[in-house]
């Protein structure tokens, strides 16, 4: 019998079910700590950041006397070109300028996100801000400058970036509130778990007859529940 | 057994130890009653030859409610007929005389110095049912007692007289008091209580015992919490069985 | 109101040096509004001068000069037992006033084992008070409570009550009061100098935070028991 001294480490789904069961009132309140914690965050800490863009759209003259593949790379570099015009310093400087922002190049330029697309002549202009009329403003200016100074200093784009839409105010773009709350649930409620389950691998008393008889392999008699004294009795002074 | 202190306790300061308080006397129909009823039974079985009269209890730590228990087991035994004597050889900290509220004296350890007879020695309590004897006035040659021949022809005396002689002692790993008695017993009943004694703590004292060659007749699950559902049974009771 | 607790008998221990110093001090408590005195000279203690006989001797010139002088205030007989674990004295013969109360004094930094000696003794019948039990350091709110389960009454100086007593240790004497667990405010008073009787001072000093029948208990009707 001496052979179990060790104890048996298989457990069944059924404690693991009672260890979570027993374990409620922590893991519950961790899961909805955490939770509030990062909504929290993400209602009152983290700033709301807004996004506007509006699209241009650079005309690639078409020169009948050229081949088509000629015309293909040239139209890509113009197009190449008018994004990286629109992003650069002497650009921004100018908008910095019209709008005295509070602002340099290169911060504008984190904000600003200029894409051009294979398939097409349009370019994305857009900006991220913490508020949503400067989004939009910035935008609308960033283009403006751009279009000026391609009109003014740049033949092959000279009035061939066209603005096609006006920016709009800033649309909410991030936090993503709602799923920070989830992710916080979701952290709490794993951590709770896992302090229950840390906490019961290192009870080491013995909680059960099973236990008791496994460990020993000698007969468990009996299991005698706690019990309340029912009536107080006071001593009397004789 | 020792209750759990509940926070309403906590707050009134009552303190928790009420050995005179008998649950299987005051509720006998309740599941704890019925819990020590079983207990009987498993130890009869184990007992069928009857070769097993005197019963030493032990634990592995002080205060994990031997004499509570001890004192609802038999008077459990008295209630069915048997005869039965307590001996308090917890001669350190004896608790014996608060189950049947007397004071400690004129008890083993005058017996044993020759200063009492044995007529007075064992005494009745009609409450409870059953003999007993308590230790007397605290000694600090404790080993004297517990391996003075006039105890073990004590022990063999009553054993004649009695259907069980159950023994109180102190916990395994404190002293080895509870090793000293075993030579006296016939069989040792260990108590666990549940979320007491740490299973390291429990293993080592249950060792100590076997390897001195020690008869365990079988271990008891005590002071169990009914409301984390975990005492093996697999079914939930409230404790209020039947008022 | 009642004292208890006083050591007022002359000549007898560390208390009351001669009988003037004894009437001033009855005196004083009477002035104070206290009824009924009972005198708890030191026992088994090293400050022990006297007899258990010379006791009831000293008693009873006392009262003789006490009547005399015109003192209109109540005597009885007790003592102050010192607990000595090894003996086993007849402690009806220390009681208080022939009743069955007993007042105890043990170690105050020795630990001892207060409540089973208050077991020991309530299962023999007595009933033991535990004097000036604020001074026990090794005890803690749950031991107060366990000597009061076992059978036994606590008694509080009243100069600790007041908070005048340094060697208590912080906090021990509100919460006694406030969870009722004391019994009798006595004055263990002395002599006249250091250790005077002021019954009176703490009875005022605790009206206003305690339960007015509580403070009525410990003051008067608890300790009238005793005199009965």
């Amino acid at each position: 019998m001496n052979e179990q001294l060790e104890q048996t480490n298989e457990i069944s789904l059924v404690d693991l079910f009672k260890i979570l069961r027993n374990n409620i009132v922590l893991i519950t309140v961790l899961t909805l700590l955490i939770g509030l914690i990062a909504a929290l965050y993400a209602f009152l800490i983290v700033d709301p950041t807004y996004k506007s863009n509006a699209y241009v759209l650079v005309q690639v003259q078409n020169d009948p006397s050229s081949s088509t593949d000629f015309d293909l790379i040239n139209a890509q570099r113009l197009l190449a070109t008018a994004a990286d015009l629109i992003s650069m310093p002497v650009v921004l400087e100018k908008v910095i300028d019209d709008l005295s922002l509070d602002l340099t190049p290169t911060q504008l330029k984190d904000g600003l996100t200029v894409t051009s697309s294979n398939t097409s002549y349009f370019i994305n202009v857009s900006f991220i801000s913490d508020d949503l009329i400067e989004s939009k403003e910035i935008v609308n200016a960033v283009i403006d400058a751009a279009i000026d100074f391609a009109d003014n200093n740049v033949a092959i784009l000279e009035d061939n970036i066209i603005r096609t839409s006006f920016a709009k105010d800033g649309v909410y773009e991030a936090p993503n509130k709602p799923l920070y709350v989830i992710i916080g649930l979701l952290l709490g409620g794993i951590l709770g778990v896992g302090i229950a389950f840390i906490k019961e691998m290192f009870n080491n008393t013995f909680r059960t007859k099973d236990q008791l008889e496994a460990a020993f392999g000698i007969q468990v008699l009996g299991v005698i529940p706690q019990f309340q004294v029912k009536e107080a009795k006071k001593h009397e002074a004789k | 057994m020792k209750r759990n202190k509940t926070i309403n306790e906590l707050f009134n300061g009552e303190p928790i130890e009420r050995y005179d308080y008998l649950v299987t006397k005051e509720q006998p129909l309740s599941y704890v009653s019925e819990s020590f009823q079983k207990v009987i039974i498993n130890l009869d079985y184990a007992n069928i030859d009857g070769n097993f009269k005197v019963i030493q209890f032990t634990s592995t730590l002080a205060s994990e409610g031997k004499t509570t228990f001890i004192s609802n087991f038999s008077y459990l035994l008295g209630q069915k007929g048997k005869k039965v004597c307590f001996v308090d050889l917890d001669l350190r900290k004896p608790k014996l005389h608060r189950v049947f509220n007397v004071t400690n004296r004129q008890g083993l350890n005058d017996y044993l110095s020759g200063k009492l007879e044995i007529k007075d020695l064992v005494r009745h309590s009609d409450e409870v049912g059953i003999d007993y004897i308590i230790s007397g006035e605290k000694t600090s040659a404790v080993v004297n007692v517990l391996e003075a021949k006039k105890l073990h022809d004590l022990i063999q005396n009553l054993k004649e007289k009695y259907d069980y002689v159950l023994l109180d002692t102190p916990p395994v790993i404190a002293v080895s008091d509870a090793l000293y008695v075993a030579k006296l017993a016939d069989g040792v009943i260990f108590l666990v209580a549940q979320n007491i004694a740490r299973k390291t703590l429990v293993k080592e004292a249950i060792q100590t015992l076997q390897n001195n060659k020690v008869k365990i007749l079988g271990t008891v699950l005590i002071q169990v919490n009914l409301k984390t559902g975990e005492y093996g049974y697999g079914y939930d009771y409230s404790y209020k069985y039947e008022e | 109101m009642i004292d208890i607790h006083c050591h007022i008998l002359p000549e007898v221990d560390d208390g009351s040096p001669s009988l003037e110093h004894s009437l001033i001090m009855l005196q004083k408590q009477k002035n104070d509004g206290v009824t009924a005195v009972i005198l708890t000279p030191h026992v088994q203690s090293r400050v022990q001068t006297a007899t258990l006989e010379e006791h009831q001797e000293k008693f009873k010139v006392l009262k003789e000069k006490t009547k005399q002088r015109g003192i209109d205030i109540d005597l009885y007989l007790g003592a102050e037992v010192f607990y000595r674990g090894h003996l086993d004295p007849d402690y009806q013969t220390m009681a208080m006033n022939g009743t069955k109360y007993v007042l105890l004094e043990f170690p105050p930094a020795l630990p001892t084992p207060i409540e089973e000696v208050v077991y020991d003794l309530s299962r023999r019948g007595f009933i033991p008070i535990v004097a000036h039990v604020e001074r026990y350091e090794y005890l803690s709110l749950d031991d107060y409570h366990g000597i009061k389960q076992s059978g036994g009454l606590l008694q509080m100086n009243a100069s600790a009550a007041m908070n005048q007593d340094h060697k208590v240790r912080k906090g021990i004497v509100p919460k006694l009061l406030k969870n009722e667990l004391i019994d009798f405010i006595a004055t263990d008073s002395h002599n006249i100098m250091t250790r005077v009787p002021n019954l009176k001072l703490a009875y005022d000093y605790l009206k206003g935070s305690l339960r007015p029948e509580y403070l009525e208990q410990i003051f008067y009707t608890n300790a009238k028991k005793l005199i009965e």
